[in-house]
């Protein structure tokens, strides 16, 4: 496939503990586009087995800017609606290049199961050993059983486990967009996790033209988020000056996304000075502030100071940490820690009402965003990543012929 | 004709991984009777099945130790009963009588070489591979990576890992080195290197007995140098096709399911070693006299998965012990993990290293040796429909 | 033209390995750069390695370290004349490299 997908999506029945590869069409690709849009067709089509589809959009995993989103698309145990969720970080642009650019997962496996996906293989590991294990461990032991320190990992902890719906499913060791409770879902279909490693490559249909109008978006884009980075890229999350504060005293260092030219993301170290640069014998120094809007919760429960820490036992936990900080009543880092592990037993997320994930700002280029397989937060940041100049991009790229509204949903 | 020359490649001890750069070479180039040969395979006369013995790059010191006497002395009537043998790099060295007291190879030429001195010139890079003791001597390398090669008027490019500059008579000469370009990495000063290399042989053809000896330098089988694959083609043309090939091996015919389950089960494991090999940085490895060119085990492991991918697409595939090429793929999937946790400890991880080439090697001679009996065979001109995706 | 790391702008976007990879297949892949990522996740220590033909630089956050094939830590007497792995082939020095030209921070850049 020479349009930036790969040639097979996959359909997965844990029921059956069976894999079918289906060639990615097209005519589907030119009347969906990806990401979010296209899990939703994929949704309907196969809605009978309750599934969870795991999606990629047209640029995820290219050199187009911010091209790190993968798309979750279920019934949201929070809204009862069909809804989308964000995974960033690396796992959009690994989950591409495992051969897969869309994963739709049905019915329930019997036991404790996790999806390893590599080089167009999809293997259904027994995870009974990773039951009841928190996220952070469950994603060590499966990086040294499969081998690798780069597998990407969609997990959930407890909560998930719990089929709770202040569950999240977890990105790697850290929380990302989901706030519809398809951690529940991961727990309910008795799957720990979504392990891959991409190592495969994209085919584009005019390169050097695409390359070329990429680079220039790059340099557009670059002006337009300049000088953003960490709570300067963050005005979104409304995170309190004392919450700040305290986080200025813990921070390390920001980072971005797969791709992603804005470093939106920021750790904090607690455990060890956060000033150290050398890789010490501290294994768990601090978190990333990767949900910055939960972080910000989570900073109105407790002491500031302390957020970080009840945001990284919130990850260890797999809980949504919008959704658990306002039934946080302990104002101390232990009992609010102590709360939380009630929490990953027994908990249910507030409704709310919303499609995309109000994880990043909503706008018409978060939509866009969504379908394309690109940051929503460097879309808010960044004017040039609007559904006319992606069409045009994708038309290059693809040999189809999109128009601007084919970026909305 | 010259398409149906039996041709034996030679895998076994101290052959580098570049024996799949002929395979892919003569894939391309449409020769389907290709074989693969150990020490074993030589010294139990498979030799006679054959017009053309490719001894390719690797560590001489260790194929001379596999062959033995009786392999090498199996090889030189080989040739002097009108056996084509050719040899790159290590194949030359093994071929080469070049000073006065020689290493008990196969010494069937008595060419001098440029690049072997009692006290060498210095090293100014890569002092790892730079040098390698041969009796009271030392064999050097001048130059690494792409050079110029003339023959008659015709200039080309070839890569040179480690193959010899000749010092041979004319008649003997088919081309020379006659260059330097950016891509040449200088181990020795460039003057020095210039003067040991530039005007001497980069191959040369000696007849012996009934056959002849192809001794070449630089990898002309290299896939990502056309014309000098061109050349190799050009010589094999000039082999007359008379060996009856070896003996049919016994075979399981896989079909359909089945050879669909192997065929995956294969993937798994060797995609499974695809992400350890991924995942390993820092390791130093010397196997033998040979220092082994990390990123090319992984370029083992990838042109497995892109042969098996393509085997997933065929119906029918013959092959001779399924059960032991999926031992070795678990093997070598095995091995790499034992790599990934010793060298984590910081442990020694030669012995698995070692033992880790062994299985690549044998898992891709199998699956190889597969690909070319479907080649070969009546069902291939049943046409596409054998191969299609199901 | 050679490849200049300040390990502490980078904020592992991974930018540079597609861009490399790109430039030799013309495909978007991570796999065929030569300079690679490197991270300790739960630690937040990141960096770059960038293969050469003859060394490894590193470009570690405490600072930039050039490996050079061969050399040996000490306790690996026996095999001081094997050299460091990574498993890519190494930076052929390209002209207008599309590593710099995607890095988005500036932490790579070519130098002479």
């Amino acid at each position: 496939m020479d349009n930036m997908y790969t040639e097979y999506y996959l359909v997965v029945d844990l029921a059956t503990g069976t894999a079918e590869e289906i060639e990615l069409e097209e005519e589907f690709v030119q009347e969906y586009v990806g990401g979010a849009k296209l899990n939703m067709a994929l949704y309907e089509e196969h809605k009978d087995g309750e599934p969870i589809v795991l999606g990629t959009g047209l640029f995820t995993g290219t050199l187009v800017p911010g091209s790190c989103l993968g798309v979750i698309t279920a019934k949201s145990p929070v809204t009862g609606k069909v809804a989308h969720a964000p995974f960033s970080w690396g796992a959009g642009a690994e989950l591409k290049l495992t051969g897969y650019s869309f994963v739709v997962i049905k019915n329930a496996a019997e036991a404790p199961t996790y999806l390893w996906l590599h080089d167009e293989i999809a293997d259904f590991v027994d995870a009974s050993a990773l039951w009841g294990k928190n996220v952070w461990d469950a994603v060590d032991i499966i990086r040294d059983e499969q081998g690798e320190d780069r597998i990407q990992v969609l997990s959930i902890g407890k909560a998930g486990e719990n089929k709770v719906t202040t569950a999240q499913i977890v990105n790697n060791y850290w929380g990302d967009g989901d706030r519809f409770g398809f951690g529940a879902l991961f727990g309910a279909k008795n799957l720990k996790a979504v392990a891959m490693r991409g190592m495969g490559e994209l085919e584009i249909d005019d390169a050097d033209a695409f390359i070329e109008k990429t680079e220039a978006l790059l340099g557009v884009v670059k002006k337009q988020i300049a000088g953003k980075s960490g709570f300067s890229a963050l005005d979104f999350a409304n995170i309190p000056a004392a919450l700040k504060a305290a986080a200025e005293k813990q921070m390390h260092r920001v980072e971005a996304d797969f791709n992603n030219p804005l470093p939106y993301k920021f750790f904090l170290k607690y455990r060890e000075d956060p000033t150290t640069m050398a890789s010490t014998k501290v294994e768990e120094p601090g978190v990333l502030v990767s949900d910055p809007i939960g972080y910000a919760a989570l900073g109105a429960a407790v002491a500031p100071e302390d957020a970080a820490e009840v945001l990284e036992a919130c990850f260890k936990l797999g809980l949504n940490p919008v959704a658990v900080a306002g039934k946080l009543t302990a104002k101390d880092k232990a009992g609010a820690i102590a709360e939380l592990e009630k929490m990953a037993e027994s908990s249910k997320a507030d409704a709310f009402d919303a499609v995309l994930s109000p994880f990043a700002p909503a706008s018409e280029r978060a939509e866009a965003a969504y379908i394309a397989g690109i940051c929503p937060v460097l879309a808010a940041a960044a004017e040039a990543l609007n559904a006319e100049a992606l069409a045009e991009l994708a038309s290059i790229g693809t040999g189809l012929d999109f128009d601007a509204d084919a970026f909305k949903l | 004709m010259a398409k149906s020359l039996k041709i034996g490649i030679f895998i076994g001890k101290g052959a580098s991984y570049s024996w799949i750069w002929f395979v892919k070479t003569f894939d391309a180039l449409d020769f389907n009777d290709i074989f693969f040969l150990d020490e074993n395979d030589v010294l139990h006369g498979q030799l006679d099945h054959f017009d053309c013995f490719i001894l390719p790059g690797g560590d001489p010191f260790q194929v001379a130790e596999g062959l033995g006497e009786q392999g090498l002395s199996l090889v030189r009537s080989f040739v002097e009963r009108g056996g084509t043998y050719i040899g790159v790099c290590a194949g030359t060295y093994l071929a080469l009588r070049f000073c006065e007291d020689p290493m008990p190879w196969l010494n069937l030429v008595d060419v001098p070489i440029r690049n072997y001195a009692r006290t060498p010139p210095e090293a100014v890079r890569m002092q790892y591979k730079y040098l390698v003791p041969y009796r009271d001597g030392f064999v050097f390398h001048p130059v690494r990576g792409s050079l110029e090669v003339t023959t008659g008027d015709e200039v080309f490019k070839a890569p040179l890992y480690g193959g010899p500059p000749m010092v041979a008579p004319p008649e003997m000469r088919l081309l020379d080195y006659s260059g330097f370009d950016a891509k040449t990495l200088y181990l020795i000063d460039e003057h020095e290197a210039q003067r040991t290399m530039l005007g001497h042989a980069a191959g040369i053809r000696v007849p012996v007995g009934g056959g002849n000896l192809y001794l070449f330098g630089p990898h002309f089988e290299h896939p990502h140098y056309p014309r000098a694959n061109q050349f190799l083609h050009e010589i094999l043309c000039t082999i007359s096709p008379l060996a009856d090939g070896p003996p049919a091996l016994p075979v399981t015919l896989l079909q359909g399911p089945e050879l669909r389950r192997w065929v995956t089960s294969l993937r798994r494991d060797v995609s499974s070693s695809r992400v350890l090999a991924n995942g390993l940085t820092d390791l130093r490895w010397k196997i033998g006299e040979k220092v082994w060119e990390d990123e090319k085990i992984l370029y083992f492991v990838n042109e497995l998965l892109k042969l098996l991918k393509d085997l997933t697409r065929y119906d029918v595939l013959p092959v001779c012990d399924p059960a032991s090429l999926r031992r070795e793929a678990q093997n070598m999937r095995m091995h790499l993990a034992e790599i990934r946790v010793l060298s984590k400890d910081g442990m020694e991880t030669t012995r698995q290293a070692s033992a880790l080439i062994d299985s690549t090697k044998k898992l891709s001679k199998g699956l190889y040796e597969s690909y070319f009996m479907f080649k070969r065979q009546h069902w291939w001109s049943n046409g596409e429909n054998n191969r299609t995706h199901s | 033209m050679a490849i200049q790391i300040e390990p502490l702008k980078c904020i592992n976007c991974g930018a540079c390995e597609l861009g490399c990879s790109f430039y030799r297949d013309e495909v978007f892949t991570t796999m065929s750069a030569s300079i690679m990522m490197y991270r300790e996740e739960k630690r937040n220590y990141f960096g770059l390695m960038l293969k050469k033909e003859e060394e490894m630089v590193l470009g570690r956050p405490e600072g930039v370290e050039v490996q050079k094939d061969g050399e040996s830590s000490g306790e690996e007497e026996a095999n001081a004349s094997a050299k460091p792995i990574l498993m890519r082939e190494p930076c052929d020095e390209c002209k207008n490299a599309m590593c710099v030209r995607f890095c988005p921070t500036g932490c790579l850049t070519e130098v002479d």
